[in-house]
């Protein structure tokens, strides 16, 4: 059966990920400081939300997006 | 002869191996030449997807990025999860359609919906002209980093033709199984090699976090958009992330490679694996900003990668990577090679010039249109390389252009072919106005592929609305198509 809640939630957290990455909420983050884990802010900011959706796309393939198992 | 030499002569000796041992797996069928049967295994296809999209233009290009423009090539981690989603989303719609109704090629699919035979040619002819300068890219950049590999010993033309000579003769004999197979070991050198080397190369100034903190101490504005020369700022960085995504997706190559694939599930373990290998990038980063604190002058900043590894790393190191470079730009290029010839060869010449040829016929053709477009972009390599640049911005600007026409196909079912056609003609012209007429180059700062995405969409959905829908038998054919796909992936 297709999950469509879940579906829905990865294709949003996508969205939501590339919104943060690449609109001009960007430009807020294009800063030097505050050093966080020992990285410049553009770079931890960058650094973050990749990692994040990294996570999100390792957890949707196991969950297989919600949808069919299709064998 | 030097140790580098031989490890480069080893390189090209590699994949001749692989090539006759994926010859020897193969039937000798041209779908099994040109898709792989649709049998290409996860490992494979994952490797050669990556391998392929990761190319001369990442390997050099971000390294003198870094070096030159500061941070804008950070995008990259965000194009690499656009080119996974995209993969998903689209790739496995367009896996799904190929196997139903057999598609070899993009127009096979495109011309098919939108039942036009003008869409068929404008879509292989845009994607062939898109292919050229972007392969051109590859060999140069290949070419380029064995002569410095070897020391000068082997001058810029012959490893050009040392290049072109071991694709040709793989990709001859072993199709698409033997371009992947090679990449398996390019994609996994690639990778593991500039991360390695990036961590490796920091230790000169003290490792990666203190790297960052002398960045900011002595030059601050390499840390933040638009950069040291102040020209890098944000248009830049969206124009990058979505033409490099989407142009690299639509091209022919990642379009045949989402047929060739066996298994559906691939498609959903993709967007992780191609997030994953974003890391990668952190390599280059703290290659070329460990170049800005420690090298002061560079003449080509596209030759930063070599010129840090020979300083600091032990020459065998350096060149293993620097043939894995190599390697990027080769595994680009046979995919290019192999594609294009199978465009020739099913869209022009068995769909206009001979539709009953047979097997061999149709193996011969995709053969000989390998040796002849090589030999026609080793000529340009070596005879027009100022180009280049310029010309290589339309190639995936180009190929981009056809993200309109799919992801109408895939999801929007009013859409006809009258309006898909003028989106992709007026925003492939529109590319080549800005990017060619002098004082009209990427007007405000926004690639002159954007611009041509954003005609295309307009032009698309507007001439789509006042033109009548499809025929009712093909809408009908691909409506329950989807519907199939939606009920059982």
């Amino acid at each position: 059966m297709v999950n469509r809640k879940l579906y829905v939630f990865y294709i949003t957290a996508t969205f939501i990920v590339l919104f943060m990455l690449e609109s001009p909420i960007i430009l807020i983050a294009n800063r030097v400081e505050p050093f966080l884990l020992g990285m410049p802010f553009l770079v931890f900011w960058v650094f973050f939300w990749w990692l994040l959706c990294t996570c999100l796309f390792f957890v949707a393939y196991k969950t297989n997006w919600g949808r069919h198992s299709n064998n | 002869m030097s140790i580098s030499v031989i490890i480069i002569l080893l390189f090209m000796l590699i994949p001749l191996i692989i090539g006759f041992i994926a010859a020897s797996k193969s039937q000798n069928t041209s779908d099994d030449y040109f898709i792989q049967g649709r049998g290409m295994g996860s490992v494979a296809a994952f490797f050669t997807v990556s391998a392929t999209w990761w190319s001369a233009f990442a390997f050099l290009g971000s390294n003198a990025s870094f070096y030159t423009q500061g941070p804008v090539y950070l995008t990259a981690f965000a194009w690499n999860i656009l080119f996974g989603f995209l993969y998903f989303i689209v790739g496995k719609r367009v896996w799904f359609l190929g196997k139903k109704f057999n598609y070899v090629t993009p127009s096979d699919l495109l011309g098919d919906f939108y039942q036009s035979e003008k869409m068929r040619f404008w879509v292989t002819t845009i994607l062939i002209i898109s292919t050229v300068p972007y392969l051109q890219i590859q060999l140069t950049g290949g070419g380029y980093l064995i002569e410095v590999a070897s020391g000068g010993t082997i001058p810029f033309w012959l490893a050009g033709l040392m290049f072109y000579a071991v694709i040709i003769i793989y990709v001859w004999v072993g199709g698409i199984r033997a371009v992947a197979w090679t990449d398996i070991i390019y994609g996994a050198l690639v990778f593991f090699g500039l991360l390695f080397v990036g961590f490796y190369i920091s230790n000169v100034v003290g490792g990666p976090f203190s790297l960052f903190e002398q960045m900011r101490a002595e030059n601050i504005e390499h840390l933040t958009l638009p950069g040291p020369q102040g020209d890098s700022g944000y248009l830049s960085w969206i124009s990058l992330c979505f033409i490099t995504a989407i142009g690299a997706i639509m091209g022919p190559q990642l379009w045949l490679r989402m047929y060739a694939v066996k298994n559906g599930n691939l498609f959903n373990l993709m967007p992780f694996l191609i997030s994953l290998v974003a890391v990668t990038y952190f390599g280059s980063l703290l290659v070329s900003w460990t170049g800005v604190l420690t090298i002061n002058e560079i003449d080509n900043p596209d030759q930063l990668l070599p010129v840090v590894l020979y300083e600091y790393a032990p020459i065998v190191i350096a060149t293993l990577v620097l043939a894995g470079g190599a390697s990027a730009a080769m595994s680009t290029a046979n995919s290019q090679i192999h594609a294009v010839s199978t465009l020739v060869t099913k869209d022009f010449y068995q769909r206009y010039k001979n539709p009953n040829a047979s097997n061999n016929q149709l193996l011969r053709i995709g053969r000989f249109s390998i040796l002849i477009f090589s030999l026609v972009a080793y000529l340009l390599t070596l005879f027009v390389p100022g180009f280049l640049v310029t010309i290589g911005l339309i190639g995936f600007g180009g190929s981009a252009q056809l993200i309109v026409p799919t992801l109408g196909s895939l999801f929007w079912k009013r859409s006809n072919s009258p309006g898909a056609l003028a989106g992709l003609i007026s925003g492939f012209v529109t590319l080549l106005l800005f990017t060619f007429i002098p004082g009209w180059q990427n007007p405000l700062g926004l690639s002159a592929g954007m611009w041509g995405l954003m005609v295309n969409v307009i032009a698309f959905v507007t001439v789509t609305l006042l033109t009548p829908p499809r025929k009712q038998n093909t809408f009908e054919r691909f409506n329950d198509a989807m519907e199939e796909f939606e009920s059982n992936y």
